[in-house]
């Protein structure tokens, strides 16, 4: 029977013990799949499951009673196996076709880009408006609990000061106010002049920043800056895209090691300090938006802004506080000196910077004045 | 048909043990193929494919692994997978969910989620040995919760009973607790002796993680069944101690060796003269991690090649013993371009190092052993897939 036409070469295992046995098995004319030695009945093709095939992998046809026939993924069994048995498997011959393999690279590719650029981010927006705001109010007290652990001192600032800027600070919110903003002072340390929004509506000025500015007017646009996030809810939003690029580089790259894990992370924090530049970004279009109706002007925050841009790589030390230094700084390199400066670190800075390049910030504001 | 009866002719000597192969089949075109279409239509799917995808990928792992010429196989369920990856993406959720938004609650939500890993370990294994198979037989894992528990709660009680003894030795106004306060400087905090406690305990842990690593690999292999054979562990706790050892001693000596490269490229900008500046700076740091780096995926390699020849050595099934023979440097080797592959090509590289590392793993694999063909099958019954899905949303390492 061995040479018989139509008849191929397999594997049987009873599902009993875990031997062997070397078979020829074909079909007959009514049905009917036989082996040979004989080593159970004949049974019709119709009591016997093809499994789905995947590349390589040996073809199998599985009796009702789980003895399995194994096949070598041949062309010529895999032909046999369709001549006689209801073969499923759309996604195996995706997987052989070569144009389709090109297709999913380049649709992949696609649509990993534009899920990073536009998805995530549109997809944390649509959820962190949909969220109840004081969601994040114990993590915004959690920050600024680990904040004043790690890095802010205690402001220097005199209470009247402290409270003239408060006053300021109430002029400035948003008419309709559906949570209590807060503002507090603190001293820098290592983050200098700065201002950090919450997403509870604390909005944290540190010392080094009220003592740079020339006017409160400077402070106050600034503070429209940070309202702006706080309004635009880009903490959480910051959040979601954060849990939403982790989720797909997982999809991608599931299978990698976990030690390289560190180095493809790096394409994700690139694509972070993308976000955070777009969020700046926002925060600005909202201070914009409303420097008018607060008598504001897109000076004050440009002079500030640009004042930080050449206080950059200002350290204090011990004999020197910040704003000593920045204004020493200040007084003997007018702003025209300052500029090659700030040319050759913009070249590269864009993409690792969390905020958008200083002069497309400024250029804006100016915009805004001349248009006014 | 006579020569039917010759299918279980008499032996009257049982054939001479010796060592027979494993092997891998795979390929990476193969595999590319079946990884693009994956990724492509879990994304398109916003992730309900996943779960066959998980099938598919598994399917051909397991079915192009052969032990002396006879084929494993993988026969999970994508529906049981994709209820468990349901349940266990809800779970993770609230998980992160908590952690965020309620900084306070932390610890009580670790505390849960510790709770329930030595459970998910055992919901895990069950679930995928008992949807493996070799030559038409299942493996399986005995669902023992108890060990899994005992395994976990003894280190953390010597760790928490070392803890409170060095507590009560520790005095509340000696120069310790001086030294602490100082490196820790914060504004308007001060730190009591009870902040230590968790310092304490986590440094004590920290010798008893070789221990761990043994009684999980102990508990996972002592559990597991081919067939009717039950598989013994014979591994001893002593082995992994040396082996963190040595690996530990290796990651200090390529923190020294990237120091040192840094110290002698930190000379020579010094004899170039002019000012270091921040660029400089950070050149001379990117050496130093990137040095650094490239030792780490060779020490990471040894131990890894290492723990496996332990594992695999320290198992038998009955009388079949498992031979596993890693050599470290060539795994740290296949870690490190690997990833420098995976890097470069932006994840196209991704199945073509997965593939190659298994070529390897396999190819170094072996069992001593009179051949399975006597082995018969045990009693059969299922898992859920859920163990298996919380283990993979966690990214618990199971290690094996």
């Amino acid at each position: 029977m061995t040479g018989a036409p139509g008849s191929v070469y397999g594997r049987y295992y009873d599902g009993r013990t875990a031997a062997a046995t070397d078979i020829v098995l074909w079909v007959d004319d009514y049905g009917v799949l036989h082996l040979d030695p004989p080593l159970r009945a004949p049974v019709p093709i119709k009591d016997v499951s093809a499994d789905t095939r995947i590349a390589g992998v040996p073809l199998s046809l599985r009796y009702s009673d789980d003895a399995l026939l194994e096949l070598a993924h041949t062309a010529r069994h895999a032909a046999w196996i369709d001549r006689h048995f209801q073969s499923r498997g759309c996604i195996a011959k995706l997987e052989g076709s070569t144009r389709a393999i090109v297709a999913s690279v380049m649709a992949v590719a696609a649509l990993a880009g534009a899920t990073a650029v536009w998805g995530v981010p549109a997809l944390s927006e649509f959820v962190a408006g949909r969220l109840p705001r004081n969601i994040a109010a114990p993590m915004a007290v959690d920050t600024l609990r680990q904040l004043d652990r790690y890095l802010f001192k205690p402001t220097a600032l005199g209470q009247p000061r402290r409270s003239a800027l408060a006053a300021r600070f109430a002029t400035l919110l948003p008419p309709s106010v559906d949570l209590v903003y807060r503002l507090e002072f603190r001293g820098g340390g290592m983050l200098g002049p700065n201002a950090i929004a919450l997403p509870d509506g604390t909005i944290v000025v540190t010392d080094e920043l009220v003592g740079i500015a020339d006017h409160d007017d400077e402070i106050a646009a600034v503070l429209l800056h940070e309202i702006g996030h706080v309004e635009h809810r880009h903490s959480l939003r910051q959040l979601l895209s954060h849990a939403g690029l982790a989720t797909m580089a997982g999809l991608v790259f599931g299978d990698v090691q976990a030690i390289s894990g560190v180095l493809l992370a790096m394409p994700g924090m690139l694509m972070e300090n993308a976000y955070s530049r777009d969020l700046e970004w926002e925060a600005d279009s909202y201070a914009l938006g409303r420097l008018e109706a607060v008598g504001l002007s897109g000076a004050n925050f440009t002079t500030l802004l640009g004042r930080l841009e050449r206080c950059a790589d200002v350290t204090p030390d011990d004999k020197q506080s910040f704003v000593d230094a920045c204004r020493a700084r200040l007084q003997a390199r007018p702003a025209a000196a300052a500029q090659p400066d700030a040319a050759s670190s913009t070249n590269w800075h864009p993409y690792l910077s969390t905020h958008p390049a200083t002069d497309a910030r400024l250029r804006r504001f100016k915009a805004a004045d001349v248009g006014r | 048909m006579d020569h039917a009866l010759d299918t279980a002719p008499p032996r009257p000597y049982a054939p001479a043990a010796r060592e027979r192969p494993f092997g891998f089949s795979g390929n990476a075109r193969e595999y590319f193929r079946i990884w693009i279409v994956n990724v492509l239509l879990t994304v398109a799917t916003i992730g309900i494919y996943s779960a066959w995808a998980k099938v598919r990928r598994l399917r051909y792992f397991y079915g192009h692994t052969a032990l002396d010429g006879h084929h494993f196989a993988w026969h999970g369920e994508p529906l049981q997978i994709l209820k468990g990856r349901f349940v266990a993406v809800l779970a993770f959720g609230a998980f992160a969910a908590f952690w965020h938004f309620y900084p306070d609650l932390r610890f009580l939500v670790l505390g849960v989620g510790l709770a329930l890993v030595p459970a998910l370990i055992v919901l895990s294994m069950s679930f995928n040995l008992r949807n493996t198979s070799l030559r038409n037989l299942r493996f399986s894992f005995v669902r023992d919760f108890v060990p899994a528990y005992r395994m976990f709660v003894m280190p953390l009680a010597v760790a928490l009973a070392g803890a409170a003894l060095l507590y009560a030795l520790i005095d509340e106004h000696g120069s310790f607790m001086q030294a602490f306060r100082e490196r820790n400087v914060a504004e308007g905090d001060e730190f009591a002796k009870a902040d230590l406690i968790p310092n304490l305990f986590f440094l004590l842990l920290m010798p008893l993680l070789p221990y761990l690593d043994f009684a999980r690999v102990r508990l996972l292999i002592g559990h597991t069944r081919y067939a009717r054979l039950q598989a013994q562990f014979s591994g001893r706790v002593g082995q992994f101690n040396w082996l963190y050892c040595r690996t530990f001693g290796l990651f200090i000596l390529a923190g020294l060796f990237a120091g040192l490269v840094a110290a002698i490229i930190g000379f020579g900008e010094d004899k170039a003269g002019g000012e270091p500046g921040m660029l400089a700076l950070a050149g001379t740091i990117a050496v130093i991690v990137m040095v650094f780096y490239a030792f780490a995926f060779f020490v990471y390699g040894y131990f890894k090649a290492q723990r496996t020849n332990l594992m695999l050595a320290g198992t038998a099934f009955g009388e079949h013993q498992l031979v596993s023979r890693m050599a470290p440097g060539r795994t740290g080797w296949l870690y490190l371009s690997n990833t420098i592959a995976a890097v470069l090509s932006l994840g196209l590289l991704v199945p073509w190092g997965k593939i190659r590392l298994l070529r390897y793993q396999f190819a170094c694999m072996g069992l001593l052993s009179q051949g399975l063909d006597t082995v018969t099958a045990g009693e059969r019954d299922g898992t859920g897939a859920l163990g298996e899905e919380l283990v993979d949303a966690f990214d618990l390492d199971l290690g094996l």
